[in-house]
């Protein structure tokens, strides 16, 4: 029994996420991509300016050692750091090294963040790199392959990973709702969360009025049915890649109708699922090309355009360090993700449908 | 070691690594980094009315009666994903019901472990500093002798079928002298 198990896990773990270095490059590059122009790349500037009184840290994190925030030259040098390393992953120079660095830099920032008393769970987004690490995903379309030719292959398993990692977070929302009484027919939890954010929070944009006159019960306690069910069902979908693609597609739709009830922009776990597009088929056809316009482009001007690129877009989306991104942007960003994952449900449901007789 | 075999152990040691942090999360002990999503784990009441508490600023001064202000004046260098959190851990009463004690009991290998986090208390030098910074976000013009904040929360309780809400009482007051006043008695 226990032998079938592990050999279940192993072909799980080390062949049920088919990739190439390929589709781990192009992966690589359009995750760089979606935080530079579309999320908005790390700023922790804006912090130094905050009182120690509002420093709190969680007990169970590295700030702990701290008895204030550290001074605003600590913040600028992680951030502009931050914005660096994104640009050599961009161009996939030092690939490997620099994705632990970009994920332990932006840690570090983030632990400063959430010593006011709130984390925004938005650890998929930074932890993306440090998972792939080791999945060789510098390999193509990069710097490195420029410098090295001699190619290693594409590991599946860091997929696995992020994959495990999703499918888990996704259980710890649904358990504490199924334990504090979500179930309940007594009580609407989602009602109740939606009055929360609608008055004391002031997120009154889009549906969110209309919502909060809304009275039907068992419609209200249909969605904490909903919510636990689908949360339960990504937890166990990560184990087959079709129910993973299903349930990311779902999930796409869960935080879209949570930005229009309750104007809460859930886009960080984007580059999460970002990572399960058939990138393999999508590589294939455009490597030709990539190599080309590569070869015609010397290394240090990418890398020097990279730079620029990311220390200017880090200058001008620095603002939403604080006054975040616009809703209707944040709207933009998911109904594409929605509308990018109901494209790709349907070219694969096309392809894998028995031809005609 | 053969690198499937790290691997495997990697994806096993991750398992109660993973279980620590869900296990902190619902003892409200949430460590960061950890792999977490968030629960909403309140349903709200059982009664049919939804309540919530919600605060209200006020400025007042020797020379003033106290007048309304914009919570958004007092939050505004801090991102809104925050405003909440600090609202309910930094801008209430200290005897007040915003800072309960978190605290989370382990029986492991017989022994009994206790991890508790407990309101923060706050040093003269910290508060000054929070003074200073709130003094900072406040207009010109109400900078005079006795300048005073005060957070006012209410409970309040949804209207069914509306949009709207109807304060009940107040629950709690917290009071920031930010300016001294002028009517404070002299040493010679």
């Amino acid at each position: 029994m226990i032998r079938r198990l592990n050999q279940a896990l192993d072909e799980w773990i080390f062949s049920g996420f088919s990739t190439s270095t390929e589709a781990l490059g192009l992966f690589r590059i359009v995750y760089c991509l979606l935080i530079i122009f579309f999320l908005g790349l790390p700023n922790f500037s804006w912090i130094a300016a905050q009182p120690d009184y509002f420093f709190d840290p969680r007990l169970f994190s590295l700030q702990i050692a701290w008895s204030g925030f550290p001074s605003v030259i600590f913040f600028q040098v992680i951030t502009v750091l931050s914005w660096l390393a994104f640009a050599f992953l961009l161009v996939g120079y030092h690939t490997k090294k620099t994705s632990y660095i970009l994920s332990l830099l932006i840690i570090l920032g983030k632990g400063f963040a959430y010593s006011f008393g709130k984390i925004d769970h938005d650890i998929f987004t930074w932890i993306i790199p440090l998972i792939m690490a080791e999945s060789h995903w510098g390999e193509s379309f990069s710097i490195d392959s420029k410098n090295h030719p001699v190619k290693r292959e594409a590991k599946s398993w860091p997929l696995a990973l992020l994959a495990l990692l999703l499918g888990f977070a996704f259980f710890t929302a649904a358990a504490p709702k199924m334990l504090g009484g979500w179930l309940s027919p007594e009580t609407q939890a989602t009602k109740a969360h939606l009055v929360y954010n609608y008055f004391v929070v002031g997120r009154q944009e889009i549906w969110s009025s209309a919502a909060l006159a809304y009275e039907n019960k068992w419609v209200w306690e249909a969605m904490d049915w909903t919510a636990i069910i689908f949360e339960l069902f990504f937890a166990i979908a990560i184990f087959r890649t079709r129910w993973l693609g299903l349930a990311i597609v779902i999930a796409l739709g869960f935080h879209w109708i949570n930005l229009m009830l309750f104007n809460i922009a859930f886009v960080f776990n984007l580059p999460a699922y970002l990572a399960f597009l058939p990138w393999k088929k999508l590589a294939a056809p455009i490597k030709t090309k990539v190599d080309s316009i590569q070869l015609r482009i010397s290394s240090p001007a990418w890398l020097l355009g990279a730079i620029l690129l990311c220390l200017s877009m880090g200058y001008l989306t620095s603002p939403w360090a604080i006054s975040g991104r616009t809703l209707q942007w944040d709207l933009f960003i998911l109904s594409g993700a929605m509308l990018t994952g109901l494209i790709f449900s349907l070219l694969h449901l096309h392809s894998s449908s028995p031809a005609k007789a | 070691m053969e690198e499937k075999q790290r691997v495997r152990i990697l994806f096993w040691l991750l398992i109660p690594v993973l279980l620590l942090g869900f296990g902190l999360s619902l003892a409200g002990l949430e460590p960061y980094p950890a792999i977490v999503f968030p629960a909403f784990e309140s349903t709200g009441s059982k009664s049919g009315d939804i309540e919530f508490e919600k605060p209200g600023f006020f400025l007042s001064s020797d020379q003033r009666d106290a007048e309304a202000i914009d919570q958004a004046l007092i939050l505004a260098k801090l991102p809104e994903s925050f405003h909440s959190a600090i609202l309910q851990n930094r801008l209430r009463h200290p005897n007040g019901s915003g800072l309960p004690e978190k605290r989370m009991d382990i029986d492991l290998g017989g022994r009994h472990y206790v991890v508790k986090r407990t309101p923060k208390v706050w040093s003269e030098k910290e508060v000054e500093a929070c003074t200073a910074y709130l003094l900072d976000l406040i207009p010109q013009d109400w900078h005079e002798a006795g300048l005073k904040l005060e957070v006012r929360w209410y409970r309040y309780v949804q209207l069914a079928g509306t949009d709207q809400a109807e304060q009940k009482e107040l629950l709690e007051v917290l009071e920031w002298p930010l300016i001294a006043s002028s009517n404070l008695p002299t040493h010679d």
